[in-house]
């Protein structure tokens, strides 16, 4: 049972991180701003949440994937570009999220198939991804016309918009899917003790692979909610998306090595991340210090992650 | 006849060069416990992997319940109810014990297929109490001890399949006392459901107290397999070593000289406690004991490998602190580990890098390295060792495992070492390199290098050293030498402690 | 029966005939890609490359890899414009400033990689991120908010000696590269170290188990590599006569892709100098040629990747034609 109360702590640990940050951020504002910057943090998180879910599963099972943000803006393009041809808008979100599907079904075999290391892979397709997304837009903006476009990102259900909607949709399918599915457990085991896995019968390369799809074809509807909440689709959307997603995964819990993590720490992960450089672009805080503050925060998180796993070995 | 599940008939495998098992014939009896006994290389393993279709037999056949089997690989031998385990943890460490028990194999709802936890605990912990675990479904099996994954696994393998044979390969290596006796109720619980046994140990104490019968191998032959009940310790330690072997190795005289090592209480929490010996110029004094008895941890400890808790090492009278390896090699200890491929060479580099590995900067000057001087000395090693290789840039893979063990001793010959410990030296050496290591072995010594032998073949022990210490479950039990120095003695010291003298009689 | 080890192999000859192939596909689309002129610039793109990828090959032989020495070249430009032009430290001393300070950065990823032991990647890629940050914020100007462009002009003729001067007709950075190459050349094959570097890169266990400190090796190498990276930081901001943080961006994954295209394994303990050398050439070539077709910086940005998977996946199938462990 001991294991189960230190997994509190350290969700507790974070819950507290977190709850301090809202409270300095929202101490510097006035009080009856509250609500609506409480609905932006909200968006803020959704972007790196929706990819952050299956990332983390991904992670989980053993994988990596740093072309994320690439992915975003590659997207994106495609997807406006079809849609400002002519094409039905549902189409093109579905053609655009098929073609993100395979980068990443490529991104996955390239990995299991062929044993390139993932982060190597990614980062190769980092760049492809980068290049083509600016040689399809042919330049620097696209800009959207209609209106229905505009309503993925800022419309609302209730009072909710629409990106913190999916991304609560995302939070709950990837609860569910780890907890109560075969398939979930399944990810633990790939990424804990692989070999045991393969010996079992589980097929460790294609959870991978369809991890990696998966994780791609959400950082492309990231991308897509992205451009839409600007009315513009750049290609270089989603740039430094990748520092986001792993800084708040590894924060949650989750470990670079697999086998360990639960959606839940990532959860918090993602809403500390996701206020945090909220509030730091609301405190006028230069966008360059946030840089140099996410490559930081990741080796810090990173670091402490290394160090959790030498306690446990010694 | 009908009560036997599994028998081997005639079974012979070969390797390239040698024959490991010759006409090998074994049976197993339906609810037994069956224990496999043998010296290293008398063809245990090779026999088990067999049976686990690890390897395909050369010749012979395979019955399972009276039919005629083909064991193609593991994925059939398991479907056909036969399961192993060995000493590599085959678990889930992050996950629960229920999930590791039914990997794979979660039960689901009726109606929708999502994960029934509470059943999956229940029927779990269900399982566990039967089996009489002393720990819960819903523990992580990181926070368990080794004794305890161990039960895991037998649970696992169970609660699988129609299981009908089970191996365990050296079960009690790891673990203490009380988890032993835990380890034979559950051997006993196997037992009760019809399923049986095949148990691999070298501890013939708990070989008594658990097998129904016993069948002792060597040179890759079934040399006689007794009931255990009728059986004796003095009768099975002579099957298992044979006639006395002739004096292959003639042993020279060596002067000893001055004491260049002592090692006094040395402590290291669970691997050993209280070891005190000394180790003179010109000696070789060799160390015996069973699989995780903890010899090798104590040589491990001299290079820097295994902590230290307590106790003094004193060489050439001043007391060091041996902190890791970069330290023991600057007091000019060397070490040849077991396994050779992973520890002792660099397979990608060549004959020559490999030699020099442990001294590089003796190559040259001011930090370069000259080939005139790295041929040199590569040389002089190759040729004092008669090292069989096609040149000096040769990759060290392409060398036999006995030229190969050659270049590893070298390697530590020219960093001058004075204190060499051998682990295991002639693992995997084919006979020829055997002797031809012997006695470079003792050419050295008497160049005055103290040589420390851990060794599990007590042939080798009995034929070079001038003395043996026997290592029993992590403390010394007893110092051989001159008369006393037989196979029997310190097979009798390793086996059981000193006290159990009295079974020795029966 | 001696043999020595053969100095150019199997793949080096393979990439000698793309070497040839590109040049004739870029000449006959262009005669004027091989004229002197164009010859040189072509070894000026060669340059920044190969003066990065000597110390890399040997952090990757190790069995290291860092991934900020493109955000290290941007940072260092930055670095030393800022010494020069807003502190007025005279170039000399600014030069061996900011070389010092690329080294210093070295260290730390060292450290992290060696003693923390978090995983080379991801720290280098963290490191990255530092540095393009305090380069952003070197060249910010007081009230710039967002534009990457900034940048801090360098007025300076002895400065600009470095990137634009040339001794006996050799462009400086020409010379810079083939002193980094001998000097990589001979450690890889004549000295102690470079064996070290071998040993621990080609299996770490035995390295140490022989007595080799393959931290401190390991922490070398790092080290080595960002004091290139700072250089080539230099030359570009002598050359561009400005420092900015997107100098270098691009030039880490061309890096690496010399390197691997160079035969050098990940898995480590395998590469040569003379290899990097002709895949440092064909990143050059490349880049050159494409520049000069005046294919856009996107196309280039693309290839890069798609090129730098295929030349490690080709690494990864020549080793398992060759018997060697390629997975864990």
């Amino acid at each position: 049972m001991k294991n189960r109360i230190k997994f509190s702590f350290e969700n507790i640990g974070l819950l507290v991180i977190l709850v301090v940050l809202l409270v300095i951020f929202l101490s510097i504002y006035h009080p009856f701003l509250a609500r609506i910057n409480i609905i932006n943090i909200l968006l803020s998180v959704a972007l790196i949440g929706i990819i952050g879910v299956p990332w983390s599963m991904l992670c989980i099972s053993g994988g990596l994937d740093i072309s994320v943000g690439s992915a975003m803006g590659f997207t994106a393009v495609i997807i406006t570009l079809i849609y400002n041809n002519g094409v039905n808008l549902v189409l093109s979100i579905l053609i655009g999220l098929a073609i993100a599907a395979i980068v990443g079904l490529i991104n996955g075999l390239l990995i299991t198939k062929v044993g390139i290391n993932p982060i190597i892979t990614t980062l190769g397709m980092l760049s492809v991804l980068r290049g083509a997304a600016f040689i399809i837009a042919g330049g620097e903006g696209l800009p959207i016309y209609n209106e229905k476009f505009r309503y993925i990102g800022m419309g609302r259900i209730w009072f909710f918009p629409i990106p913190v909607v999916i991304f609560i949709v995302f939070f709950a399918v990837g609860y569910f899917v780890l907890k109560y599915t075969s398939y979930g457990r399944n990810i633990y085991v790939s990424g804990g003790n692989e070999r045991t896995g393969r010996v079992a019968g589980i097929n460790v390369d294609w959870i991978r692979i369809s991890l990696y799809m998966i994780t791609t074809m959400a950082a492309g509807l990231a991308g897509l909610i992205f451009s839409a909440q600007l009315g513009q689709t750049w290609p270089k959307a989603g740039t430094g998306y990748e520092f986001a997603v792993i800084t708040a995964v590894v924060l949650g819990g989750v470990s670079l090595a697999g086998g360990k993590g639960k959606i839940l720490g990532a959860l918090l992960g993602v809403l500390i991340i996701g206020t945090l450089s909220y509030g730091l672009e609301i405190t006028g805080v230069h966008s360059f210090y946030i840089t140099i503050a996410q490559g930081a925060i990741l080796l810090i998180a990173v670091t402490i992650d290394q160090l959790k796993l030498k306690r446990k070995f010694t | 006849m009908e009560d036997i599940i599994l028998k081997l008939e005639k079974v012979v495998k070969d390797f390239p060069g040698v024959r490991a098992l010759d006409n090998v014939d074994f049976n197993l009896k339906k609810g037994e416990v069956h224990a496999l006994l043998g010296e290293n290389g008398a063809g245990k393993s090779t026999l088990i992997k067999i049976i686990m279709g690890i390897y395909r037999l050369n010749k012979g056949s395979i019955f399972l319940d009276g039919s005629s089997v083909d064991i193609t690989d593991t994925k059939r031998a398991k479907s056909l109810g036969i399961d192993a385990i060995y000493q590599e943890q085959n678990l889930c460490p992050e996950l629960t014990v229920a999930e590791n028990i039914f990997i794979n194999r979660l039960p689901k709802r009726k109606m929708i297929p999502i994960i029934n936890w509470s059943k999956l605990i229940n029927n779990s912990q269900k399982l566990l109490d039967e089996w009489n675990a002393n720990f819960k479904a819903t523990d992580i099996v990181a926070s368990l001890n080794v004794s305890q994954s161990q039960i895991i696994e037998v649970i696992k393998v169970v609660a699988e399949k129609d299981l009908k044979v089970l191996i365990l390969d050296e079960p009690t290596a790891a673990l203490i006392e009380e988890e032993i006796e835990k380890l034979f109720d559950t051997i006993r619980k196997l037992k009760s459901k019809g399923i049986s046994v095949i148990y691999i140990s070298h501890r013939l104490d708990e070989v008594f107290l658990i097998s129904d019968r016993i069948t002792v191998l060597r040179d890759g032959k079934n040399v006689g397999t007794l009931i255990t009940k009728e059986a004796t310790k003095k009768e099975l330690v002579k099957l298992m070593i044979g006639r006395e072997l002739s004096d292959m190795y003639p042993k020279k005289k060596i002067e000893k000289k001055e004491v260049i090592l002592q090692v006094k209480n040395l402590s290291s929490g669970r691997n050993f406690k209280d070891i005190n010996f000394s180790l003179r110029q010109g000696e070789i004094l060799g160390m015996y004991g069973l699989l995780g008895s903890g010899k090798s941890e104590i040589g491990k400890s001299l290079f820097g490998r295994t902590k230290i808790n307590s106790g003094e090492v004193i060489i050439n009278g001043s007391n060091v602190k041996i902190r890791n390896t970069i330290s023991a090699i600057a007091k000019k200890i060397g070490f040849v580990p077991a396994d050779r491929k992973r520890n002792g060479i660099i397979e990608i580099l060549n004959v020559k890098q490999n030699l020099t590995l442990a001294n590089i900067k003796a190559l040259g000057k001011k930090g370069f390295i000259s080939k005139k001087v790295e041929e040199e000395r590569a040389n002089k090693w190759v040729r004092a060792l008669n090292i069989k290789t096609p040149s000096l840039v040769t990759k060290i893979a392409s060398l036999s495992g006995g030229n190969q063990q050659k270049v590893v001793i070298g390697k530590w010959l020219d960093s001058e070492s004075k204190i060499l410990i051998l682990n295991e030296p002639t693992h995997g050496v084919d006979v020829g390199a055997k002797v031809e290591i012997y006695n470079i072995i003792e050419d050295f010594c008497q160049k005055g290098i103290g040589v420390l032998l851990i060794s599990s073949e007590i042939p080798e022990l009995t034929a070079i050293c001038d003395r043996i210490i026997v290592i029993n479950k992590g403390k010394i039990n007893g110092e051989l030498a001159g008369q006393d120095l037989t196979q029997e003695n310190i097979l009798r010291l390793a086996m059981s402690e000193v006290k159990n003298e009295e079974q020795n009689k029966i | 029966m001696k043999r020595r080890a053969r100095f150019l192999n199997f793949q080096n000859f393979g990439l000698i005939i793309i070497l040839i192939v590109l040049l004739i596909l870029f000449w006959s689309i262009n005669r004027r890609f091989l004229t002197f002129e164009n010859i040189k610039n072509m070894l000026l793109s060669i340059s920044v490359i190969g003066i990065v990828a000597v110390p890399m090959t040997l952090l990757i032989i190790s069995g290291g890899i860092d991934l900020s020495v493109g955000a290290l070249m941007g940072f260092s430009s930055c670095l030393v414009a800022a010494f020069i032009t807003k502190l007025g430290i005279n170039p000399v001393l600014a030069v061996i400033l900011t070389l010092i300070a690329g080294t210093a950065v070295g260290f730390v990823n060292g450290l992290i990689v060696t003693k923390i032991k978090v995983n080379a990647f991801i720290a280098t890629i963290g490191m990255l991120s530092i540095l393009q940050g305090s380069a952003l914020i070197m060249t910010s100007n007081k009230g710039q908010v967002s534009t990457f462009s900034g940048s801090i002009g360098i007025e300076n003729k002895s400065f600009s000696f470095i990137g634009l001067g040339e001794v006996f007709k050799i462009p400086v950075q020409v010379i810079i590269l083939i002193v980094f190459f001998i000097i990589g050349y001979i450690i890889l094959n004549h000295t102690q170290f470079g064996r070290k570097v071998y040993a621990t890169g080609a299996s770490e266990k035995v390295a140490i188990l022989s007595g080799i400190n393959v931290d401190r090796t390991r922490i070398i190498n790092f080290m080595f590599t960002s004091f290139a990276a700072a250089v080539g930081g230099i030359i570009l901001a002598s050359q561009f006569r400005a420092g900015a943080q997107r100098i270098g961006s691009d030039y880490m994954l061309l890096i690496i892709t010399a390197v691997i295209l160079g035969g050098t394994a990940f898995t480590g303990g395998i590469g040569t100098m003379q290899g990097v050398l002709l895949g440092v050439v064909i990143m050059g070539v490349l880049r050159y040629g494409m520049d000069f077709q005046g294919i856009g910086d996107y196309y280039k940005q693309l290839s890069n990747g798609a090129l730098l998977l295929i030349a490690v996946g080709a690494g990864i199938l020549r080793d398992r034609l060759l018997g060697f462990r390629t997975r864990e």
